[in-house]
């Protein structure tokens, strides 16, 4: 089942009233032309599982890795949980195939986070602890 | 343009796809559900910001054990690949059902469950063995910290799993036909979407190196 996104035919001369601009851009929005894409098979969610699982051993390996570099093994395992969400999010959710809506409200969201949590942690860090 | 997707709403026909019945064009439910996961990663980045903001500092406050002391990486790991290995079983479900395959949508399903229930068992256990050695909520930074964040994500898997059970249980009595598998790629994308917290929360609790 997948959300098909119709035109409206031309010619509609059902009487509307033009009041609610945030539904009109919401609506434009939302309805601007979309390639559908199909789902992945069953083939491709196990392919899928399969990078997962080897990313996630990678990680589980180089988190035992002692060297002196400490923040060389963080940005890899961040650049590891970066491909594994996503893989999730991207295939698993559907985001690549599905409406572009979605991927937009939940990137606005991961954005919104990072920079208030970013502006919290620096703010905090820097003043309140160490006070 | 906008008044004519309007327009377009009310002429629908009755049995017409829900995606077109919307002025949007596309699901009202699916919508929710992303809104409601978009605020949710607000929701966890909050406690994972503070998790972070307090890492390492107990020597500064208050004493006690420390994660170096408590966290079981090979345990966890194990763990991990189930809840991820759910992921694979839901989306199985959703492709079951959305091809009419019920019995195999019940199975994948309830095995979806399943590994939800043995990742929550294995956070029981994890949450008993740090209570023994001495870890509460209120013993240190580290405590709080960590008991809120893993605790608010396993609140979430039980949650999920009951979800699950109850699209089973209508599967069951055939209340949960394919043209309803909407259902499931809604319950599916909450899944994942605690999937994907776990994936953040597994590399910086327990795998990046406390200095």
């Amino acid at each position: 089942m997948t959300d098909s996104t119709e035109a409206p035919g031309p010619g509609t001369d059902v009487a509307v009233t033009d009041e609610g601009g945030a539904i009109d851009t919401l609506a434009e929005l939302a309805v601007e032309p979309v390639e559908e894409h199909s789902h992945p098979d069953a083939k491709q969610y196990v392919l899928i599982a399969v990078v997962l699982v080897i990313v996630t051993a990678l990680e589980i390996a180089t988190s035992y890795i002692d060297t002196g570099h400490t923040n060389w093994i963080i940005i890899a395992l961040g650049a590891m949980a970066i491909v594994k969400f996503v893989l999730v999010t991207g295939w698993y959710m559907h985001m690549k195939t599905d409406h572009p809506l979605f991927r937009r409200f939940f990137i606005v969201g991961i954005i919104l986070a990072s920079i208030v949590y970013g502006v919290v942690f620096m703010v905090f860090s820097s003043t309140v602890l160490k006070s | 343009m906008a008044q004519s997707v309007i327009a377009s709403s009310h002429e629908v026909a009755p049995h017409a796809d829900h995606a077109s019945e919307t002025n949007t064009g596309v699901s009202n439910n699916k919508l929710a559900i992303w809104m409601f996961i978009a605020s949710e990663a607000l929701f966890f980045g909050a406690f994972l910001a503070t998790y972070f903001l307090y890492r390492g500092r107990d020597a500064l406050f208050l004493k006690g054990p420390t994660p170096a002391d408590l966290l079981n990486i090979p345990f966890t790991s194990v763990t991990t690949f189930v809840l991820l290995m759910s992921s694979l079983t839901m989306v199985l479900a959703l492709d079951a059902i959305r091809r009419g395959m019920h019995r195999q949508f019940r199975v994948w399903i309830l095995a979806t469950a399943l590994f939800g229930l043995t990742f929550i068992g294995g956070q029981v256990y994890e949450f008993t063995e740090f209570y023994r050695e001495g870890l509460h909520l209120s013993t240190n930074l580290f405590g709080s910290t960590f008991f809120v964040l893993t605790g608010l994500h396993g609140a979430h898997v039980v949650m999920g799993i009951v979800w699950l059970l109850s699209l089973w249980a209508r599967s069951m009595q055939g209340r949960l036909p394919t043209e309803k598998a909407e259902a499931v790629e809604i319950s599916g994308l909450y899944w994942h979407f605690v999937d994907v917290v776990w994936i953040v929360i597994f590399t910086a609790v327990y795998l990046v190196p406390q200095k």
